[in-house]
């Protein structure tokens, strides 16, 4: 275990590309087993968990070969299927959580797929039925191996078919779409996820010979088609860094200007941004952050205070929360924030009551943070980061505070954000890497 | 301004906006003049430098044609793999005519998204891309034409009629020449 060692309290300044979005990518590779021909994807996250599915492919028979930087070509042409009934498998699918997205793309072209239950964050249960229901009335067969914990899966042949997802799931209508694209005649899948992410996996399926039509909707139709080609992908900015960047900016009362965000693709970020005070300047497809003293947080028309709650999209995205909440805590004024979506990543607001924030943890979901507007600064702490998205959270408020914090387990922080520490102390951050615990 | 002629120009006017109302509720002949990315729309103008460098085309140059936008990289190998099917589509159709296109002739309007002005010329030759319509700002998935049409996946492309409306897209291997064969003439 590694920790980040943060001297806060000095303002950043310059400009920070994001990173290729990691959601983006977990789906997108997952479709490479689609065809047997080449398909090349670029700005790929190096994130952990992104090279940990890579290397899954690998050692499932893809051959991967990196030509640069975040540029990878896939193919998928020499598939072991009896790899995938190896313990070295299970255990390593099982401690991803995008693995599970092999499953649909394995069924289509092979007939058969195996995945242990799958892991990720901790951040409250997350079920697998949204799939699986899916997947089964594509003429999937589905069988538990409760002592192993291992799915096994397997059809015939998929057919086309009418699907009601029982829940909007990003995961589960990737899956679903994948599992569609090579099934015989029409799958319409409704109450889809419709998220730009998943947009791009199905643009990208089109680009290798696949008809899908509804894309941006909650509707999806997709033809079956016999086979798909290769392509070349381009990966969208990750929206969750565009967000991590401007609480933190805000934050630490830096001026930042962050490069080419796809404006379009972030949907109400920026809004919910702009409603906490922040002055957001759009300069083609960048974002400005000037210096700001203080930000004053909207009331809700009637005066009430205001509420940030997340949602599918093109609702506010979950993953922003914790960013959202941090960010809140040198505001002026006061805003209730409701994660609906996952049940415990709101824990993590002890560890800022420890460095001075003020802030009502009020159940599981709910969370009231009352704005310092810069009445005194946090002060540094130790704390240990319980997931990617409060991981970054803390970093953004230890960067903001007087003294030095020390954060432990930034496993998970890397998870997600492709060497945050080096990024950052370009602008003007101190952030030490101490392997070991230090 | 004689009181007369203001008359004579409010009825032209009133004459004008009737007409577009009476167009806007005929619902039996679609009138489709938004313009967008999906099928009905009309495609967004692309205009962009030829491989010499100096001459600039328009895709509304080749209005009334039945035009594939089709967008491609000298170093995206499947596009490559693509580009004989659809040299051999252009050759096939070259001088058809086509219901929806008062000209005759099925036309590729090739935007490249190169960065390397050379590796996209020798493409074109090699692969023998011999229409005339290649374009390129040479920015790579940065290319204006590709970010107006949101292309993140290549190859891609888009099939229009004689009035720049999309009929199709995504048309790959013989998916083309299949499209096409419906709206032979």
């Amino acid at each position: 275990m590694s920790t980040f060692v943060i001297e806060g309290g000095h303002h950043l300044k310059g400009e920070i590309t994001p990173q290729g979005a990691k959601n983006e990518t977990l789906q997108t590779i997952c479709a490479v087993l689609l065809t047997d021909q080449k398909v090349t994807i670029t700005n790929i996250p190096e994130i952990h968990d992104v090279m940990k599915l890579i290397e899954i492919l690998g050692d499932m028979g893809v051959t991967v070969n990196k030509t640069s930087h975040g540029t990878y070509e896939f193919q998928a042409d020499q598939i072991k299927l009896e790899y995938l009934q190896t313990d070295h498998f299970k255990e390593n699918a099982a401690r991803l959580r995008g693995s599970i997205m092999l499953l649909g793309p394995m069924l289509a072209r092979f007939g058969q797929g195996f995945i242990p239950r799958p892991g990720g964050d901790k951040i409250g249960r997350r079920r697998l039925d949204t799939h699986f229901t899916g997947l089964i009335k594509l003429g999937v067969i589905l069988d538990f191996e409760p002592n192993s914990y291992f799915y096994r899966a397997h059809a015939k042949k998929l057919v086309g078919t009418y699907i009601h997802m029982d829940e909007i799931s990003v995961t589960g209508t990737a899956n679903v779409v994948m599992a569609s694209v090579l099934a015989e005649g029409t799958t319409v899948i409704y109450n889809a996820a419709c998220e730009p992410y998943l947009q791009q996996l199905c643009k990208m399926l089109n680009s290798m010979g696949a008809k899908i039509e509804g894309i941006g909707s909650n509707r999806l139709t997709v033809t079956g088609v016999k086979s798909l080609g290769g392509c070349v992908h381009h990966t969208l900015p990750d929206m969750i860094e565009v967000g991590s960047f401007i609480g933190l900016a805000a934050l630490t009362q830096s001026e930042l200007t962050i490069k080419n965000c796809s404006l379009p693709d972030l949907g109400v970020i920026p809004d919910i941004f702009e409603k906490l005070g922040i002055i957001l300047v759009k300069n083609g497809d960048d974002i400005i952050i000037p210096h700001q003293k203080s930000y004053d947080i909207e009331t809700f028309m009637d005066g009430s205070i205001l509420t940030v709650y997340d949602a599918p999209w093109p609702g506010f995205t979950p993953d922003l929360i914790s960013i959202i909440l941090v960010t809140a805590i040198q505001a002026k004024g006061s805003v209730l924030i409701h994660q609906k979506m996952f049940e415990s990543r709101l824990f993590f607001v002890d560890k800022l009551i420890d460095m001075g924030a003020q802030i009502i943890l009020c159940d599981p979901h709910r969370a009231t943070v009352i704005g310092l507007d810069r009445k005194y600064a946090l002060r540094g702490i130790e704390m240990t980061s319980p997931d990617i998205r409060a991981g970054m959270a803390l970093l953004n408020a230890a960067l903001s505070a007087e003294g030095t914090s020390r954060i432990h387990n930034i496993e998970q922080i890397d998870r997600g954000y492709e060497k945050i520490d080096e990024r950052l102390n370009k602008l003007g951050a101190r952030i030490t890497r101490v392997a070991n615990n230090g | 301004m004689k009181r007369s002629n203001i008359i004579t120009i409010s009825l032209v006017i009133v004459v004008i906006c009737s007409g577009f109302i009476i167009k806007g509720l005929n619902k039996n002949t679609p009138v489709n003049d938004a313009v967008g990315l999906n099928i009905g729309d009309t495609a967004p103008e692309i205009e962009m430098m030829a491989p010499d460098s100096t001459t600039k085309f328009k895709l509304s140059d080749l209005r009334g044609h039945i035009v594939l936008i089709d967008f491609w990289a000298s170093w995206c190998r499947p596009c490559r793999m693509e580009n004989p099917n659809i040299v051999a589509t252009y050759n096939k159709f070259s001088n058809s005519k086509f219901n929806g296109a008062k000209k005759k002739g099925f036309r590729v309007f090739s935007v490249s998204l190169d960065m390397n002005i050379k590796a996209w010329q020798d493409a074109i030759a090699k692969d023998g891309l011999t229409w005339k319509y290649h374009v390129s700002d040479l920015k790579y998935w940065s290319n204006a034409a590709a970010q107006t049409y949101k292309i993140t996946s290549i190859p891609n492309n888009y099939l229009l009629d004689g009035n720049g409306v999309i009929i199709a897209k995504n048309l790959r291997g013989a998916n083309l020449e299949t499209e096409l064969t419906k709206i032979l003439k």
